[in-house]
């Protein structure tokens, strides 16, 4: 599964403002349902159904990175986006660093295969030094698109 | 030579959660292998992963049903087998979200 699959290109974001675990969430959800992705009944179903995911264990991965997501019956594809917080949020990851980088997955209640292929392909590219930095450092969404495309077309080698 | 260093231990499993090695159960293989003194790996197919980083666990996709090496090497390397190949055989089945 590729970036280009499951990332709503319009929703993200290069300055999360947020400083708190909430609040990162809340703001990531909003770009969703700001770029047309979500319905805006379901924004605060889908946040807390998140948050209450976070209560199970942090989904702090390591390196600055987070993955916050949740199943929800209002998605019938898997539907995601990413923001970078240039300070860093304390999401009590395993490794105690504070997150930069996001990648936000909401999935459809049956289709565990494509959440499982969505993390994999993240986490393979993550796993690439240069790929983590450039998106780190990112300055605008059209950066971050790019190294996503680039991600894509396998150009970090990660395969 | 360090004997401690040359206990090695390993381990066949296969994951019965439904849906596969995901981000939860990732941080719990990491968690728990952190907790010996020992150095664990995974391992599916031609792909050895360091079982303390989540992001390498995520990284090998790993669906239900799959079958996993585990690979301990140190002084707990028995104690770190055994603990993570009950966790993904007999605990993770248990956790869905």
């Amino acid at each position: 599964m590729k970036f280009a699959d499951f990332i709503a290109r319009e929703s993200i974001s290069a300055s999360l403002r947020a400083v708190d675990k909430e609040g990162a969430i809340r703001e990531m959800v909003q770009s969703l349902l700001d770029a047309g992705r979500i319905d805006a009944a379901q924004y605060e179903s889908i946040v807390k159904a998140i948050l209450k995911r976070e209560e199970l264990g942090s989904t702090g991965i390591g390196r600055g990175v987070a993955v916050p997501h949740t199943k929800h019956a209002s998605v019938d594809q898997l539907v995601g986006t990413v923001a970078i917080s240039a300070d860093g949020v304390d999401f009590a990851s395993l490794d105690g660093e504070m997150v930069h980088v996001f990648f936000l997955l909401i999935s459809p209640m049956d289709r565990p295969g494509d959440h499982l292929r969505a993390l994999e392909n993240i986490s393979r590219q993550l796993r690439n030094d240069t790929f983590c930095r450039f998106l780190k450092n990112a300055k605008n969404s059209a950066e971050i698109q790019q190294l996503l495309d680039e991600a894509d077309n396998n150009q970090f080698g990660s395969y | 030579m360090d004997e401690k260093a040359e206990k090695k231990a390993t381990r066949t499993v296969t994951v019965r959660s439904r849906q596969g090695l995901h981000a939860r159960p990732a941080s719990l293989i990491a968690r728990l292998s952190r907790s010996f003194d020992a150095k664990v790996y995974l391992v599916r197919d031609r792909e050895r992963v360091d079982a303390t980083d989540v992001i390498h666990i995520l990284a090998l996709g790993i669906m239900p049903e799959q079958e996993l090496r585990l690979e301990a090497v140190g002084a707990q390397a028995e104690e770190a087998a055994d603990a993570i190949a009950r966790l993904i055989a007999e605990e993770l089945p248990k956790i869905e979200d």
